[in-house]
């Protein structure tokens, strides 16, 4: 649920809006995983007087919306309580999901008027319908995925295939799904194939081809030249972890600063002197 | 049989190859064995279902998507939401279980004239980008997805709101690409109204009532969460609101 500024028939009490004075809303979630569940911890507390005597009256209550783009799961997980605990299937949601953090009304509130509503609102009550939002914290998301592991090497997120157009490019790059797919024209992909072969000549292959592809992957992450969400990719939400081994953080000083060629040597673990060593090994040999 | 998928470097190759296969889809049999030759290309998955036998379309306007939403719907069942979302377990039914139905319903020949058949392939043959979109546009997983949301064991024909969804195009298309047709209660609160207005009633409603309907649950859902409502709630809201769009008709 993508929440923005929106404008809203009654007074909510939200970080970007002024409805409320002196009040806030926060809604924290911890997440563990088992095989077949996820399992969240949440914590909620508001400073409102009056919306914490409507949730204590059972008029209104935390919840936490969950909304899963590639499954279309949807599911509202609620409680009167500040601290509360749900598990979701481990098969119902996969890739990104968006959670959103509410006070929702439990029942219809007639004459729906708070002490700590903007001084605009004095004299103004308000007719609340089951289900209205009270107040919002801000939205979050996670990545639910299986093949997400921290050790997942960045080669993996790779899959190079041969492009069989009449008019195909040496090479050339689609990052719109789960993997990047670099297309070699037939030729080079055959020769990619024979050469593959040998183990040793992994890393110059690791030069030739992922590193151009990862550093073109890199300056469009920079420079955001795109409209694709690849927050919804597995080779984005990879890459984002590894940079973090390295303390690189997207949209960060570091990001910006350190040249996109060096950062991919590093994410590869280097192929470039690993190439020359081989090289070297084959002029010995 | 066992449901079986394309494996991820197959279906990458295929989908990276869209444009110069686009004379592969007018084949009247599966070509992906000859494609890859002596290579495997799929894998058989632990998912064992009965066979189906999908009901072949006779034109452009009686294509039996009903009858072949209850049957996919059916034998599919008991999938996980991840399963039914697998674009490698679809492909593969499109490429080549349910070939000679995707040839009849979807064939390459009507979209030739009409220029970009390879973004036409990609949205029937395999899943579009859009990610919420792909699953109800893809040939066969769209059937799939048409009983999902509509489905309702509670009712003497379990399958009595699918057949309203699937009674005019535009219901199915507006309700589907809706980011709430994820919750099922809401989908099928919707088509129980409908339907009792239509086939119980016997007042019909226009396309232009049946979106505005869709406009009002879309301005709706960003002031009332309404999956923290149950469908009986969901039900009373929705006929309101028809029945004030239906006088004003």
């Amino acid at each position: 649920m993508q929440i923005s500024s929106r404008q809203y028939p009654h007074p909510v009490l939200s970080y970007t809006s002024d409805d409320f004075i002196n009040s806030d809303f926060q809604a924290s979630l911890k997440n563990t995983k088992t095989n077949s569940l996820y399992i969240f911890d949440a914590n909620c507390v508001t400073s409102s007087d009056g919306i914490n005597e409507l949730i204590k009256d059972h008029k209104a209550k935390f919840a936490f919306h969950f909304e899963c783009q590639t499954t279309r799961y949807r599911k509202i997980f609620s409680s009167f309580d500040n601290d509360f605990s749900f598990n979701l299937p481990a098969q119902d949601i996969e890739g990104k999901v968006q959670i959103c953090a509410f006070i929702i009304a439990v029942e219809d509130i007639e004459n729906y008027e708070l002490i700590e509503f903007h001084p605009d609102y004095e004299g103004y009550s308000f007719q609340i319908s089951k289900g209205d939002i009270l107040a919002i914290d801000a939205e979050r998301s996670f990545f639910a995925e299986k093949d997400i592991d921290p050790l997942k090497r960045i080669p993996s997120i790779f899959s190079i295939q041969p492009n069989r157009s009449d008019d195909a490019q040496a090479i050339e790059l689609d990052s719109s799904g789960n993997k990047i797919i670099i297309k070699l024209s037939e030729e080079n992909f055959d020769y990619y194939k024979s050469i593959s072969l040998n183990s040793n000549f992994q890393p110059i292959l690791s030069s030739l081809i992922v590193i151009p592809a990862l550093v073109s992957i890199l300056e469009t992450l920079r420079h955001e030249e795109t409209d694709i969400d690849y927050e919804e990719c597995r080779w984005y939400q990879v890459i984002v972890l590894r940079l973090k081994d390295f303390g690189i953080e997207l949209d960060s000083h570091s990001f910006e600063q350190e040249s996109t060629i060096s950062i991919a040597q590093k994410l590869i673990g280097d192929p470039l002197s690993q190439s020359f060593s081989a090289l070297m090994n084959l002029e010995e040999d | 049989m066992n449901l079986h998928y394309v494996s991820n470097s197959s279906l990458d190759d295929i989908k990276s190859n869209i444009k110069h296969n686009i004379p592969n889809y007018s084949s009247d049999i599966p070509w992906l064995d000859e494609y890859f030759g002596p290579e495997p290309w799929s894998f058989p998955s632990k998912i064992r279902v009965e066979d189906i036998d999908l009901h072949m379309p006779l034109s452009s306007t009686v294509h039996f998507d009903l009858e072949n939403t209850k049957k996919v719907y059916s034998t599919l069942k008991d999938i996980t939401l991840i399963q039914a979302c697998d674009e490698r377990m679809w492909t593969y039914l499109a490429h080549q279980t349910f070939w000679n139905y995707m040839r009849e319903r979807w064939p390459v020949e009507s979209y030739l004239k009409k220029g970009k058949p390879e973004d036409a392939i990609r949205e029937r043959y395999f899943f579009m980008s859009n990610k919420g979109r792909a699953l109800v546009r893809n040939g066969i997983a769209r059937l799939w997805w048409y009983g999902y949301v509509s489905y309702d064991e509670e009712r003497e024909d379990p399958f009595e709101l699918t057949a309203m969804l699937l009674s005019k195009l535009d219901i199915a298309q507006s309700l589907l690409e809706r980011v709430f047709s994820g919750n099922r209660d809401i989908t099928r609160a919707v088509l129980a109204v409908i339907h009792q207005k239509d086939k119980v009633e016997g007042i019909a409603v226009s396309r232009n009532v049946f979106r505005s309907l869709m406009m009002y649950i879309n301005q709706l859902g960003g002031v009332t969460i309404l999956d923290a409502l149950v469908r009986s709630e969901l039900e009373t809201l929705f006929e309101a609101k028809l029945n004030s769009l239906l006088s004003e008709d």
